[in-house]
């Protein structure tokens, strides 16, 4: 069951509410444990053999999965019912938001008023044309998707983010939703114990949920999100500031950005690059390189890549691609991530890339011993089950 | 805040050859839902005349259901989905076939 989010901007809704998302929750968990655990044996018991039989190899890659999959019911099934969900996070976080907006109008203006210790800002470009990749489809299925907004000071799209991604998640990414900030900025504490970053810079950071981890993590680093979504950052700043992180958000768009070269000890970003196209994504990485300084980092929290994973898992991830309004995933999983980080201009003995459990269900103590093991590719790598792993890459410059 | 658009924008894909299955199948969950949020009602009301034999509209919005009942509910809700979709990973057989073998007395 979700547990309520920690700032004052949560708005449960009504007891009937709560109960809805409550269910949306509870099936999202179903559909992504059980019924996909059920799923893959059906692939290794009949669908792979009637494969083998009826073309004489085993399918090669995750479109032949695909491909054979879609003949399967139980993948029918397992598909409709994970499309409803998703629409049903953010129908029932909708409708929550919707019926209790003057609670929400009259905690915001608490945090908006209430003065604060702590020194973050917000910084709107009106000016700032919002790319086609966000302006033009509704990503993963969310009405109105970023950037919506019907007055100068809406922020309902960050607030839906906010509480759907807590249903979306069904407990998988901490009680703040910033397991993958804590589990990239952890990763690179405790790799890399003499790099002390002076500044962040994270790109596409929506309601800045896993950029307020880098400021946990490197208290003395003055950390920035910038996003194109104007609402999203309104409330990213509103939800940073209830709970007292200071971050600067700034409306720029990752692929023209607004700094002098070499600015930045880290570039960061999280499930962000596979929502650009592939043209977008060249030019973040070099922008990302050029306000880098010497000897700073380049971080990318992602999918992992289809090269490195089995064809059912490759397989397994992509459905977001063809079923949850992502149209520029499976290109982007179908890159080469050195190779695209060589392009970008980083020399290819800079490189780094890694696999981290999650930090937030275990110990400092025992994340360092984990992290201190090599990790793998597997199926647990980027797949929101019990057991997930994330996988960052990037380089150093 | 203004209020919030709830339908998404773009055609919705089917996963089964006749749409309608999949239509049914959004119906059901729906369905599912609301029976969910009916029944996590009546615990709260079963829990609530427990404690105090009274009940008010405030107390029913409010009431907090105690662990152990947070617990029984999400175990519940867990096997209603084992149960409701206990079908999905069956071996099914056509009516033609099922005729063919009755009739031929096997
Ligand atoms: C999936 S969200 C990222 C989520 C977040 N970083 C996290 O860790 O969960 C993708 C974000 O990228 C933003 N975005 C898309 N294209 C962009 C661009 N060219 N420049 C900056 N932000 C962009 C979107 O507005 C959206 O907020």
């Amino acid at each position: 069951m979700p547990v309520p989010l920690k700032h004052d901007l949560y708005v449960r809704g009504s007891r009937r509410q709560a109960a809805q998302q409550d269910f949306v929750f509870g099936l999202r968990a179903y559909v992504l444990n059980d019924m996909a655990n059920t799923m893959k044996s059906r692939f290794e018991e009949k669908v792979e053999p009637d494969f083998l039989r009826a073309t004489g190899a085993a399918p090669k890659d995750g479109v032949d999965v695909h491909k054979a999959m879609k003949q399967d019911n139980y993948f029918r099934f397992y598909s409709s019912m994970r499309y409803c969900a998703q629409e049903m996070v953010w129908r029932s976080v909708g409708r929550a938001l919707n019926e209790n907006s003057d609670e929400f109008d009259e905690k915001l203006a608490g945090v908006q008023s209430a003065s604060s210790a702590v020194d973050g800002s917000l910084e709107l470009d009106e000016a700032l044309e919002l790319p086609k990749n966000v302006a033009a489809i509704d990503v993963h299925l969310a009405p109105g998707g970023y950037h919506t907004e019907t007055n100068p000071e809406d922020c309902a799209a960050g607030a839906l983010y906010d509480q759907g991604l807590n249903i979306f998640s069904f407990g998988m990414m901490g009680a703040n939703l910033d397991d993958i900030g804590h589990s990239m900025a952890n990763y690179v504490r405790v790799k890399h114990p003499d790099f002390k970053p002076r500044n962040v810079l994270d790109l596409g950071c929506t309601i800045g949920h896993n950029t307020c981890a880098w400021a946990t993590v490197y208290p003395d680093a003055a950390v920035t999100g910038i996003d194109v979504a104007a609402p999203c950052l309104r409330y990213a700043h509103a939800r940073a500031k209830s709970q007292g992180v200071p971050v600067h958000f700034k409306q720029m768009n990752a692929t023209k950005l607004d700094y002098p070269d070499n600015s930045f000890d880290v570039v960061f970003s999280s499930m962000f690059l596979h929502e650009l196209p592939l043209k977008d994504i060249k030019l973040a990485l070099a922008e990302a390189r050029r306000v880098l300084r010497p000897g700073g980092l380049m971080l990318h929290m992602e999918l992992p890549p289809n090269d490195e994973m089995a064809p059912y898992d490759s397989f397994y991830l992509d459905w977001d691609a063809y079923y949850n309004n992502e149209p520029y995933y499976k290109k982007f999983r179908d890159q080469n991530v050195s190779d695209l980080c060589i392009e970008a201009g980083f020399s290819d003995d800079k490189l780094m890339s890694f696999i981290t459990p999650q930090y937030t269900y275990m110990s400092d103590a025992e994340y360092v011993a984990a992290v201190n093991e090599e990790q793998t590719f597997d199926e647990t790598t980027g797949r929101l089950a019990e057991g997930v792993q994330w996988f960052g890459f990037g380089a150093w410059k | 805040m203004p209020q919030l658009n709830l339908d998404t924008k773009g055609r919705r894909p089917h996963f089964f050859d006749d749409p309608a299955i999949d239509a049914v199948m959004t119906a059901m969950l729906e369905l599912m839902s609301e029976n969910f949020a009916l029944k996590e009602r009546l615990f709260a009301l079963e829990h609530a005349l427990e404690r105090s034999g009274l009940i008010t509209a405030e107390e029913l919005e409010t009431i907090e259901l105690p662990e152990e009942a947070r617990i029984k509910l999400a175990g519940e809700q867990q096997a209603f989905f084992q149960d409701a979709f206990r079908a999905l990973n069956a071996d099914h057989q056509s009516p033609a076939s099922r005729q063919a073998e009755i009739d031929s007395g096997k």
